[in-house]
């Protein structure tokens, strides 16, 4: 007898490739995140390069080393992680968003709070920051709202869903603490007992490095990085299983933040946090490298030299947090691991995989218009900009690093430099998308009027 | 990657072939550059040409009417026509491309190439190696994943039994 054929229960990371046509969002929506996000990431290299003393021992308070850090991590990250989301979560779960307006509020809200938030920052304006952290809120809780209403008509994926719910949870938490900590700038009511400001802003950096930012890199990795290699999606156990451990190290790092511990505990607690913080890693990152291994396609070009090196990255920022979290200071240590826990590992694999998913977008939207899609390669001067933007990209974070290591302002100086110049290239070969974007949508628009 | 259904084995290795075949397409071709053409007796180019006239010859005369005749019309019947409606359109952009490069093989075969006959062939290689990339992809990662879970035991022998007579084996 014969096995009935089983019916279709939708939602595997092919979905991304071939249900798109219908739940594609303009090309305006996502576009205006990833623009945004190449101009911020530019700005954020600069600002490096306007203090590059502060920068060495950045321990907080405002002043451009505050501004670079967030045009960082609100204007790239957080960036690219909403119009990732709301383009290849709804694509790839094949669940539609019911209106398109709210994610053009949460543009139009977030966009310009980060501008001012940043603008606030680096003048040391209260009220700037008061405005553009109220602005910036609003703008992650309608998007926010978006895709809790994705994730929980998903009916598949479940890897990524999961992912996705505990990376909202701790965007809560990052976002709670961030307004208690601009709220606290101006009128300093923070009481004596309980967790102080430096404790509130080293929670605030591990919800928003590991939780938010981190667990959305992980998740999207297990639809993104199979779909480019042609491999099978790997083991939801064992993607579980790293999500486990990684959110044990966070959980661990945060008690040993906000509590009042003795020396001895609260280094313990650190090397506990590190050590279930580099299992989860590990976990992830061999699975990432075993869906490599199988993929089919196995030159994968730049951008996946750019993944790698962020992968490597990411072990090293582990063990330097723990080395910060244990005492160490020497090297300014604290310093250290957030530049390469942000600049190297996410930054780097944010670069490598927007390489990839610009063009095939631009592919999707392409055939979605009933036009022939361009050749990938072919979409603007990317043998020129992509090569920039890997040099100045891997220059700046070494010179960077070193330079805070090593405590010499003008070696950041020169990072800076780099790191722009890789930055501006980068932007570059965003706008040529856009661009192209642009004239598919128009050439459309001529062949249905004609 | 291993798949439940035998068909979708099939088609799965000829994918594989394909892939393997345009990746050394985009690793040769820049290598010998677009501006002089090399030497059609070369050992390495020689063993090129060959299997890519092969492997277009099977995926333009087997590979893709197997598909379009006896699969994409039974997406098409649950009412995916989106769907099918790419798949096909990418099968229409590039039958062409790959009969232009099995003329173009076969020329050069008798006669060498030209410098413009060369770059002609060079722009053609890397197209076609992206586009057949991306249709693959497209393939394994949407397509064949949904044949099986649609697909019963002997429907898939049936098609397998179709597949062989197609490839005349």
């Amino acid at each position: 007898m014969s096995k009935p054929p089983a019916t279709p229960s939708r939602a595997f990371p092919g979905d991304i490739l071939m249900g798109a046509q219908s739940r594609l969002l303009p090309y305006h929506i996502p576009m205006r995140f990833f623009l945004s996000a190449a101009l911020f990431q530019a700005l954020s290299w600069a600002l490096l390069m306007a203090a590059p003393g502060e920068v060495v021992s950045f321990s907080g308070g405002t002043g451009p080393a505050l501004a670079a850090l967030h045009a960082l991590t609100l204007g790239v990250l957080a960036m690219t992680v909403m119009g990732a989301s709301l383009q290849l979560l709804s694509v790839a779960t094949g669940v539609a968003m019911r209106s398109l307006f709210p994610a053009r509020l949460a543009s139009w809200l977030f966009i310009p709070g980060t501008v001012i938030l940043i603008a606030g920052m680096g003048l040391g304006s209260y009220p700037f920051m008061a405005l553009g952290g109220v602005m910036v809120i609003l703008g992650l809780s309608v998007w926010s709202v978006v895709l809790i209403d994705i994730l929980w008509r998903a009916p598949g994926l479940r890897v990524t869903v999961r992912h996705g719910w505990w990376a909202l949870i701790a965007l809560a938490l990052l976002s709670a603490i961030g307004a208690v900590l601009i709220l606290d700038m101006g009128l300093g009511f923070l009481p004596d007992h309980g967790p102080d400001y430096g404790q509130l802003a080293a929670a605030h950096a591990i919800l928003g490095g590991f939780g938010f930012v981190g667990l959305f890199v992980m998740g999207f990795s297990y639809i993104l990085v199979p779909m480019f290699a042609l491999s099978p999606a790997p083991a939801e156990g064992g993607a579980n299983l790293a999500l486990g451990l990684v959110l044990t190290g966070i959980v661990l790092a945060l008690a040993g933040i906000l509590t009042n511990l003795s020396s001895g505990q609260h280094t313990l607690l650190a090397l506990g946090a590190a050590l279930f913080g580099l299992s989860g890693a590990g976990v992830h990152i061999g699975l990432m490298l075993g869906a490599l291994k199988a993929g089919m396609k196995k030159r994968l070009g730049l951008s996946f030299v750019a993944v790698r090196a962020a992968w490597a990255l990411l072990l090293i920022a582990v063990a330097l947090g723990a080395s910060a979290a244990a005492g160490e200071e020497r090297w300014n240590m604290p310093t250290l691991f957030a530049f390469v826990l942000i600049f190297g590992w996410q930054l780097s694999f944010i670069g490598g995989i927007l390489q990839r998913v610009l063009p095939f977008l631009t592919s999707m939207q392409a055939h979605n218009l009933g036009q022939r899609p361009p050749r990938l390669s072919d979409m603007g001067h990317q043998k020129l900009t992509l090569r920039l933007y890997a040099a100045g990209h891997a220059g700046g974070l070494i010179l960077v690093a070193v330079g805070i290591a090593a405590d010499q302002s003008l070696l950041v100086l020169a990072g800076g430099a780099f790191g722009t110049i890789g930055a501006l290239a980068f932007l570059w070969f965003t706008v040529e998308i856009v661009g192209l974007n642009r004239r598919l949508h128009a050439e459309a628009l001529i062949n249905s009027a004609n | 990657m291993e798949y439940i259904l035998d068909i979708c084995n099939k088609l799965h290795d000829d994918h594989m072939t394909t892939i393997s075949l345009m990746e050394r397409i985009e690793t040769a071709l820049p290598r010998l550059g677009r501006k002089s053409p090399p030497d059609v007796g070369d050992a390495g180019l020689s063993s090129l040409l060959s299997d890519l006239f092969v492997a277009m010859q099977n995926e333009v005369t087997s590979h893709f009417a197997f598909e379009e005749e006896n699969l994409f019309t039974r997406i098409e019947a649950m009412g995916e026509t989106p769907m099918i409606h790419m798949l096909r359109g990418e099968h229409e952009i590039i039958r062409p491309m790959a009969a232009e490069l099995m003329q173009s093989v076969t020329a050069a075969r008798s006669d060498g190439f030209t410098p413009e006959s060369w770059a002609a062939f060079y722009d053609l290689g890397l197209d076609l190696a992206e586009r057949e990339t991306f249709h693959i992809q497209k393939e394994e990662m949407g397509f064949l994943p949904l044949l099986e879970q649609i697909i019963d035991e002997d429907d898939d022998k049936q098609l397998c039994r179709d597949y062989d007579a197609n490839r005349g084996g």
